[in-house]
């Protein structure tokens, strides 16, 4: 049986594509087959952060439109054997996609994977409706800052009344938070929302905590999801965000400030 | 732009019924005179709506009824909930049935009750009665009702009671952070609002065409 994952945000610049590439990644790494699909048609980012850029030929659109077939379209990844992306067009916009042609190329995809990962657009204009109208549970992507908490509230009640889900009255969408770009330090000095603060006004289950970590900017330009980076927060985080996925209960870290001894401080850490 | 010639707009009036009985035309002749000399005045083109009930259609017709009634100086607006002889005679002479609310299923009353939060962007319409909201209610959310509005988690949106012009609806919140609150057309933002109501159990009512706040639990 498989699973659609949409994750989504509303807002724009607030990790989606970070998120989806690290949790396809690590979802493959656990041994299951793994899907993700570049629903920002137009804006084609996926490949890029997956390091697929040059091996794009055929599309989504392509498939969609019945130019390719999907095993024409799926691009393996070169580090994980179970993991397969499926790239955006670029040079077509979001009204390429129908409900009718997305069912039919995930229809396809359920036969072949465990976990299907829809890569929204930002907005809550057709792209998005397209890519949260098929899925089993989202994944509500969030910076600790108020109108990107907004917008995720927008989207939460487009999943409750807008999905195939909603409509048609079955069990709903399940909605998992995950919240990204934290820095407990700025959160103590009142900048920004604390973890406490964005769950009470969301009121949905926390998946994951993301805190800044510059190796997120340097994974996506050089090409390699950030969950690859054992030592780094971010990637440890995202390694946690996936095994809560999977079921696995993990403590949540990089909540508070790391205090540093004095001789971590002196010998650097 | 030009002004349009015709415009319809909606207004409530208050009728008087006039409840006819007798089993003849000179009975009714004398009914409605003797009621009209106590208060001429008053009585004088009166705009009336006719309730036959009482009357038996096959012994009087109801241009009997309306002559007899325009002689008293009364001015006929209408027949309330026409029996169908009376209905048809009504068509032909153009007067209009009204329904009355006695037979209309009672309008109020009816609860909408609410169990998922309510999230920003989206709408919820209370029809011809209460909402009741069980969970949170976003900023940006809407909740609109022809009755009062109740909600219990976090109210953080906007709330329209009396939305047809009920000045009794009240607004009750368990925990009081909303943008915009109103009862029947009359508004106040979140910015006006004393702040020590913020996040408390809160009342809103309507009082001299203000609102006005105050604590459900003012002892604790």
């Amino acid at each position: 049986m498989s699973k659609i994952i949409v994750v989504t945000s509303g807002k724009g610049g607030v990790g989606k594509t970070t998120t989806s590439a690290s949790i396809a990644t690590g979802l493959a790494k656990s041994g299951h087959k793994t899907v993700v699909i570049d629903f920002d048609i137009g804006l084609r980012n996926l490949d890029l952060v997956m390091g697929c850029e040059r091996r794009v030929v055929y599309d989504f659109v392509n498939v969609v439109n019945g130019e390719a077939n999907l095993n024409q379209a799926l691009i393996k990844d070169k580090r994980c054997d179970n993991l397969y992306i499926l790239p955006a067009s670029q040079t077509r916009d979001k009204d390429a996609l129908t409900i009718e042609g997305v069912q039919s190329v995930l229809d396809q995809l359920k036969t072949q994977f465990e976990f299907i990962l829809c890569d929204s657009p930002a907005g809550i204009e057709h792209g998005a409706m397209m890519a949260l109208y098929f899925a089993d549970e989202a994944i509500v992507t969030t910076n600790p800052e108020v109108s990107s908490v907004r917008d995720s509230d927008r989207i939460l009640g487009m999943l409750q009344s807008r999905s195939l889900r909603a409509e048609q009255g079955l069990e709903p969408v399940k909605e998992h938070l995950l919240l990204c770009r934290y820095v407990p330090s700025r959160v103590d000095a009142g900048d920004m929302l604390s973890l406490e603060d964005v769950t009470e006004i969301l009121a949905i289950p926390l998946i994951g905590l993301i805190p800044e970590c510059g190796s997120v900017l340097k994974a996506s330009n050089g090409g390699t999801p950030v969950i690859l980076d054992e030592t780094s927060p971010a990637g440890q985080a995202y390694a946690d965000t996936v095994a809560r996925l999977l079921g696995e209960e993990r403590p949540l870290r990089f909540v508070s400030e790391e205090r540093k001894g004095w001789l971590k401080k002196l010998f650097g850490g | 732009m030009q002004r349009p010639s015709v415009e319809f707009k909606g207004a409530s009036f208050t009728l008087s019924v006039l409840k006819l009985s007798g089993h003849t035309l000179d009975q009714l002749k004398q009914q409605l005179n003797s009621h009209v000399e106590r208060a001429p005045r008053l009585f004088h083109q009166m705009p009336v709506l006719l309730d036959l009930s009482a009357l038996d259609p096959s012994n009087l017709s109801l241009s009997q009824v309306l002559s007899q009634v325009q002689a008293s100086q009364l001015t006929p607006m209408g027949v309330l909930d026409p029996a169908a002889p009376y209905r048809q005679q009504a068509e032909q002479l153009a007067l209009p049935c009204i329904r009355g609310h006695r037979h209309t299923p009672s309008r109020h009353g009816r609860t909408t009750v609410i169990e998922q939060p309510v999230r920003s962007g989206q709408q919820v319409y209370g029809k011809d009665g209460d909402l009741v909201v069980m969970a949170g209610v976003s900023a940006g959310a809407e909740l609109v009702a022809d009755g009062s509005i109740h909600v219990y988690g976090p109210m953080r949106g906007r709330a329209f009671a009396g939305a047809t012009g009920n000045s009794d609806a009240r607004i009750f919140c368990h925990d009081l952070q909303a943008e915009l609150l109103a009862i029947a057309g009359t508004y106040h933002l979140a910015e006006e609002r004393d702040p020590k109501f913020w996040g408390k159990p809160t009342m809103i009512r309507l009082e001299q065409n203000r609102l006005c706040h105050s604590l459900l639990r003012p002892f604790e």
